[in-house]
């Protein structure tokens, strides 16, 4: 999966992944994000604005990271859903309850 | 599946669909199934819904051994939408998986595609072996 990083500042960083979050490439994401949590952020943004689907396989990922970047007082925060599909899920399981998420 | 034969199918409204146990051509259905659904909000539910049971009866089904095939009928008329999706594996407790609650947020990676199906379905179950799932989906436009 293709996905693109702009550091903001030692305690911020934006990925923008592209194109369908799925189970066969979830686990990119999830090396991505993982990566970046190594590098002790404190602030993830997801820029999705170029995000077309995302399953429960990509969205257990996003899970995952949200929990591990919480446990050390840090945030993950969803920005810029386009994909009428993603909205409908995230809102369909409440996902603003448990992840912030930005317009 | 040929062009020619998709479109006769689009007459009838019934489809036959028969997927390798592969990651990617799992995916990539998720695009043809997309295609064929009307625009509703309803489709894109029932179009995750479908794409999470297919996975699951490739991955936890058939194993994704790619010679095992997850078989899909899948019917659109203009008020609802409905699919069967055999798989060749054999069988999981479901109605055990559909009485945990629905929890979002739990620890787990995994597992929320199936509680997320029966959220968004208006009728979702499987035979008695669990390989065999029926989803049915009203078209609310």
């Amino acid at each position: 999966m293709e996905s693109k990083t702009d550091v903001i500042n030692s305690e911020q960083v934006v990925i923008s992944p592209v194109g369908n979050i799925d189970f066969s490439n979830s686990q990119d994401l999830k090396d991505k994000l993982l990566e970046l949590f190594k590098k002790d952020y404190k602030k993830v943004i997801l820029d999705f604005s170029e995000v077309e689907s995302i399953d429960s396989s990509g969205l257990g990922k996003l899970l995952l990271f949200h929990k591990k970047l919480k446990e050390k007082d840090g945030k993950l925060i969803i920005r810029n859903v386009e994909s009428d599909y993603i909205k409908n899920m995230f809102e369909m399981i409440h996902l603003n309850k448990v992840i912030t998420i930005e317009e | 599946m040929e062009n020619k034969e998709l479109e006769s199918q689009k007459k009838t409204g019934k489809f036959h669909f028969e997927l390798e146990s592969r990651k990617k051509a799992v995916c990539r259905f998720q695009a043809v199934i997309y295609k064929l659904l009307p625009n509703s909000i309803s489709s894109d539910i029932f179009a995750m819904a479908l794409h999470e049971i297919i996975a699951n009866a490739a991955e936890h089904g058939n194993q994704m051994e790619a010679d095992k095939k997850v078989i899909i009928e899948l019917k659109i008329t203009k008020d609802s939408l409905a699919a069967e999706v055999k798989d060749q594996g054999r069988g999981f407790d479901w109605q055990k998986r559909l009485r945990q609650e629905f929890d979002i947020s739990g620890d787990s990676e995994r597992g929320r595609g199936i509680m997320m199906t029966a959220r968004g379905c208006d009728e979702f179950y499987y035979n008695q072996a669990g390989n065999k799932a029926y989803l049915l989906k009203t078209i609310d436009f």
